[in-house]
């Protein structure tokens, strides 16, 4: 399993849970959590994992980056 | 285990995160780079409990998934769409989108857990729905020219999806602005 941020173009690999075996996945627009579809003891599962401070935060556009600077007065 | 094909890493990775690019493959175990994903427990194990669960969506604080086996009759087999809210660990009630006779093949959900897109078998056919929860309202999306969809991914505002269809035997991706 591999990640890389596009943005700052470091890979991120991690080992998988024990005996599964990854089919599918989805990586939320945020860039902050990942659900993983495993076949494992024959049935297929979904697990989730936090991501946060991984991956650079894609946001929205619009929305302020906490720690950004102050708007206005 | 499902032979259906993964069609998202590459193809529609555009429409994920946009910043970052997802790669499925068999790699050793070693050279893991400094901090590492964290399984989220408490969640995990409150889908393992639910049954089985494939064809997974994240978006916001949302996870849908095609569940069988969890809900108010266990192991009957049968599968449904799930909508789990992942900040209160509760499933949400997705009132006129199951069917007893339909079999899920594909849901996308969007950031504000308010869209959901999905993919269905129903009496012989295969066919691209959109559910709006706050309206309880199920509405087929035809495609132009017809085809077969197979798997469907919603973009994070629920403005536009992205559907795999097969078509005069070729797969393809087609683009749906949706109102």
């Amino acid at each position: 399993m591999l990640l890389e941020d596009r943005v700052t173009g470091r890979p991120l690999r991690f080992p998988l849970p024990a005996g599964s075996q990854p089919e599918q996945l989805s990586l939320a627009p945020d860039g902050q959590r990942l659900a993983l579809q495993l076949w494992r003891d024959g049935r297929q599962q979904v697990e989730l994992f936090d991501l946060s401070g991984l991956l650079e935060r894609d946001l929205p556009p619009g929305l302020r980056v906490a720690g950004g600077e102050r708007q206005g007065p | 285990m499902s032979g259906q094909p993964s069609p998202w890493a590459g193809a529609l990775a555009p429409l994920g995160a946009r910043g970052a690019l997802v790669l499925l493959g068999c790699l050793a175990l070693g050279g893991c780079l400094g901090a590492m994903p964290v399984p989220q427990q408490g969640l995990n194990r409150q889908l393992e409990q639910a049954g089985s669960n494939r064809q997974p969506s994240l978006a916001g604080r949302w996870l849908a998934v095609i569940n069988a086996g969890g809900g108010l009759s266990p192991g009957d087999g049968r599968e449904r769409v799930l909508l789990l809210d992942l900040e209160r660990q509760l499933p949400v009630p997705l009132p006129g989108l199951n069917r007893p006779d339909a079999q899920p093949l594909s849901v996308s959900v969007d950031a504000s857990g308010e869209r959901l897109a999905l993919v269905r078998h129903l009496d012989g056919r295969t066919e691209l729905l959109l559910y709006r929860r706050s309206l309880q309202s199920l509405q087929p999306i035809p495609l132009v020219p017809p085809g077969v969809p197979l798997a469907v991914q919603l973009r994070a505002d629920g403005r536009e999806l992205a559907v795999q269809v097969s078509r005069n035997g070729l797969w393809q991706v087609d683009l749906i602005q949706i109102p």
